[in-house]
């Protein structure tokens, strides 16, 4: 009996020493580093290499678009001159320019300085962890244990080797929530660490995170207050309450630097998205967070891994579950697999989180099983010190279960690491572009290799990203100069001339001489931050121009949008009252008194001030909204259907009203042929519809004569989709003008196989955002409607 | 003590992540294209260039940007062909189309390459 009761005294003391252990910083973060560098090993020995994924390629032409604006021009990364024509840096939602890792961007380029972004990213949400869970209870061992349970969880994995480096954003969820809670709690330092954490976030990139933090927060509050309320503390509910509420204040404020030009940038090109996506929780949500990645190449990644937090977590998993005081982190955790589950699991929660604005525009639903990793871990960590404490009253079950939990999470560490190591092998690497100082163009390009613009001086037209960006259609990749008058690339002479005198991303100067006034344009986009030294600053179908009065002159161009300095300024009075307010508090608890919170309230008013006195005293003209034109430059709201356009008066239950129809007559094989759709509002619209257009040919053999491949062949042959979200590509179908007609102008390309065949235009409105159903449709006018859809035109192709 | 050796420990780990990368060895770069092979590949890729965007027209029938899209990829694809078929590096490649198209470099006759591009409109469905 003496040798089990010795070993389990040893065994009880052994988890003490490491329990203190784990307490001090300085061990846990060697722990936490020496894991991150395993994880980013093969990512930190090829970081002189370029990862060629295209969304990769995108999101490090932002980072070495905003890098060569510091150190080659000196100046702010405002405007990015080298994608899309130009685009206000600034706004752009996806890149990552706007926080502390930009640091080792500037120390050692944009390309070797991502995998040590990754390292420094993954120890600071080892270390969040950690604490958070500790926060909620659970003890030291059990938090470091548990950490990499999510700070090194599949998606950290999978979003470094696409490149999607900002993803990374998502390791300082966990601060956002100690902070909040701490917040909570009435104390000053959680509302500094939520503030300083959220604004990394949106400074980073956080496209997904931020948003998903709010609804974090949201949980994370009701189950402090819960706990309050249970308590029946009514005035620290209070006191909690006045705190979080500067907390979220400050976070706007701190935040405002980047939140209010990306704000205005969403506003004027807002992102459509369609669909019903979702994720089945049996097998696939479960291959994504029990089974590692086993391949990755060139980032085509199949499900398993891609959450991964592994099984080795399921008996502190487990333990943590079964304890009362769990509940907050087992919902919030449940929260995060119902939304992460889409419109798979009904009712999908994720369809009402798309009802609300901001939220309306996340593609992917199963992103929240990131956040979900968090609460897995907390959970885990609180398993084993709950498994600690049940060894003090029945050492032998308790001692044996805590041994094997932590001997599992010890285990889980190696998959959890080889799993980075795996995806970051699946990347197609190439030898990074040379650098070429040279006279900067705008190239047609390629944004598929976006990241080799500007290392050669050039712009890429050619563009994408998750949002329409606003981008002038008269943008053109072959000019001889940047500025023109007159015709690009034409004989100006009766005019005058313009000549780029000197050029840098946010200042552009021109030597003007014009025999009369004229407009002058430049070959970027055009956008409300852009001021000129004479004339004045104009937008010709989204191109940059000035109206300039006759005589030789240098005109400069500056970039200085409103949103960059009343942002900035809130975001550093923000900083400045977070600095106060941390002295302050210090030493002092959590705050428990009226006056101290009214003086922490009105503190984070503070930074308001500057965001009203710029709107007061800085004019600037609202940011241009898409261009109501057609491809072929024709209005799209009119006041009556053209003269010769069908009348069809088939009214749709969404509030909509097909008036008119004119289809191209004689279209050939090969060429281009025109749909129109004409539009009235008929209020109340509903939101989220979408146009479906099916183009059907008539088989030459009947299907039941085919075999399936044959089938298959013949539908690809037979039937063209014309589906589309917006009419003539800018107008939402719920944001008709009421009193006008809106055209719906779809240009066609007729396949070189679609001639000798009669074909059948049909088409309908459906729920574009949701589960796809066809609207109804409840008059049907002068047209052949069935099954809900409209026979629009019939036609032969020669 | 132990606090001491710790803290070494965790500075060592960040120095060696900070010097892995930044010490990490290059591919290599391919060589740059000479003019001859340059203002070949610009031939080449314009020829192509209405038989890519027919193609692209086929795969999205009705959506401008996609069409564009898709004929930058297949473009791209056959830019990185042309520079692993003769060692050369794809940025000379790219550049080639970008010199080509400015100087009104000789392409052929049936072809006539767009300098303009359309609007970007992600489809809100893929």
């Amino acid at each position: 009996m003496q040798a089990p009761t010795h070993l389990l005294t040893r065994i009880a003391r052994g988890r003490s020493r490491v329990e203190r252990l784990f307490r001090r910083a300085p061990v846990r973060l060697l722990l936490f580093a020496l894991l991150a560098l395993a994880a980013c090993w093969v990512g930190l020995r090829h970081a002189g290499q370029m990862n060629m994924y295209r969304d990769g390629q995108v999101l490090l032409s932002y980072e070495e678009a905003a890098r060569k604006s510091v150190v080659e021009f000196h100046q702010l990364p405002l405007w990015n001159p080298y994608y899309c024509g130009g685009m206000y840096g600034l706004g752009s939602p996806q890149a990552r320019f706007g926080s502390p890792a930009f640091l080792l961007t500037l120390l050692v380029g944009t390309l070797r300085a991502e995998p040590v972004i990754v390292f420094v990213m993954m120890i600071v949400g080892l270390e969040g962890m950690f604490r958070y869970a500790r926060a909620r209870g659970a003890g030291s061992l059990g938090a470091a244990l548990a950490a990499p349970v999510f700070a090194l969880s599949g998606n950290f994995a999978f979003s470094a080797a696409l490149g999607w480096t900002n993803f990374l954003g998502f390791e300082l969820l966990p601060w956002v929530l100690l902070g909040f809670r701490r917040a909570a709690q009435g104390e000053i330092k959680g509302a500094v660490m939520a503030s300083l954490a959220l604004a990394w976030i949106v400074g980073f990139g956080g496209t997904y995170a931020a948003p998903m933090s709010v609804i974090l927060v949201a949980m994370e509050l009701a189950s402090t207050f819960a706990v309050h309320w249970r308590q029946r503390h009514n005035d620290r509910i209070l006191m909690g309450l006045g705190v979080a509420v500067a907390a979220g204040l400050l976070t706007l404020s701190a935040s405002a630097f980047r939140l209010w030009p990306v704000a205005e940038t969403i506003a004027s090109a807002p992102r459509v998205i369609g669909g019903a996506p979702g994720t089945t929780i049996f097998p696939t949500m479960i291959e994504e967070l029990v089974y590692p990645i086993t391949t990755g190449q060139n980032g085509d990644f199949e499900p398993p891994g891609t959450y991964y937090v592994g099984g080795f977590v399921v008996v502190a998993l487990l333990a943590g579950i079964i304890r009362r005081r769990s509940l907050g982190l087992v919902v919030a955790g449940y929260v995060c697999t119902w939304l992460g589950a889409g419109f798979a699991l009904k009712p999908s929660l994720f369809a009402m989180l798309k009802a609300l604005p901001v939220y309306e525009s996340l593609r992917y639903p199963e992103r929240f099983l990131i956040p979900m990793a968090i609460f897995a871990a907390a959970l885990s960590a609180i398993g084993i010190t709950r498994l600690s404490a049940i060894s003090r009253k029945r050492p032998i079950l308790g001692l044996s279960l805590m041994c094997l939990a932590t001997l599992l999470m010890l285990a889980g560490y190696y998959p959890l690491v080889r799993n980075h190591q795996v995806a970051m092998t699946g990347r197609l690497l190439v030898a990074p572009p040379a650098e070429v100082h040279r006279e900067f163009h705008q190239a047609r390009g390629v944004r598929w290799a976006a990241a080799y613009y500007p290392p050669m001086s050039r712009g890429s037209l050619s563009c994408w990203d998750a949002y329409p960006v606003p981008e002038s259609p008269l943008l053109r990749g072959d000019l001889v100069d940047e500025a023109y008058v007159g015709e690009p690339n034409g004989d100006s002479s009766s005019i005058g001339s313009v000549k780029t005198a000197s050029w840098s991303p946010n200042r552009v100067e021109l030597d003007v001489d014009l025999k009369a006034p004229a407009r002058v344009f430049v070959n970027q986009n055009a956008h409300p931050g852009w001021s000129a030294s004479a004339g004045t600053v104009a937008s010709e179908r989204g191109l940059l121009a000035i109206d300039l009065p006759a005589g030789k002159q240098r005109v400069v161009l500056s970039f200085l949008p409103r949103s960059a300095i009343g942002g900035a300024l809130a975001s550093v009075a923000a900083l400045a009252v977070l600095i106060v307010l941390a002295r302050r508090h210090r030493k002092t608890g959590p705050i428990r008194d009226r006056r101290a919170l009214a003086i922490v309230m009105g503190a984070s008013l503070l930074p308001v001030v500057p965001v009203l006195l710029t709107l007061l005293f800085w004019r600037e003209s609202a940011a241009a909204h898409t261009e109501l034109k057609t491809t072929s430059g024709e209005d799209v709201v009119v006041d009556a259907p053209p003269p010769d356009a069908k009348k069809a008066g088939v009214v749709f239950a969404g509030g909509l009203e097909l008036v008119a129809v004119k289809v191209s007559t004689n279209p050939k094989a090969g060429s281009t042929m025109t749909i129109e759709l004409d539009w009235r509002a008929r209020p109340p619209t509903q939101k989220g519809m979408g146009v479906f257009m099916h183009l059907d040919a008539t088989p030459d053999v009947p299907k039941k004569d085919l075999t399936e491949d044959q089938q298959k062949e013949e539908d690809k042959q037979n039937h063209l989709n014309g589906d589309h979200a917006t009419f003539s590509g800018v107008i939402d179908p719920d944001h008709v003008p009421h009193g006008k007609i809106v055209r719906d102008v779809v240009e066609f390309s007729v396949p070189d196989d679609a001639a000798n065949k009669q074909w059948k235009v049909y088409m309908g409105l459906w729920m574009l955002k949701g589960r796809g159903e066809r609207i109804k449709v409840n008059g049907t006018g002068s047209m052949v409607v069935e099954d809900d859809r409209v026979l629009v035109a019939t036609f032969d192709v020669k | 003590m132990w606090g001491r050796i710790a803290w070494l420990g965790f500075g060592a780990a960040c120095v060696a992540a900070l010097a892995l990368a930044a010490l990490a060895p290059k591919i290599a770069p391919d060589p740059e294209a000479d003019d001859a092979t340059r203002r070949s590949v610009y031939y080449s890729a314009s020829s192509e260039e209405p038989s890519l965007r027919t193609s692209a027209a086929k795969s999205f029938p009705t959506d401008p940007w996609s069409q564009d899209d898709d004929f930058h990829n297949q473009e791209f694809r056959r830019i990185q062909n042309f520079a692993s078929a003769d060692k050369m590096s794809v940025g000379s490649l790219l550049a080639a189309l970008d010199e080509g198209m400015r100087a009104r470099w000789p392409h052929s006759p049936s072809s006539n390459p767009r300098p303009t591009v359309p609007p970007c409109r992600p489809r809100p469905i893929y």
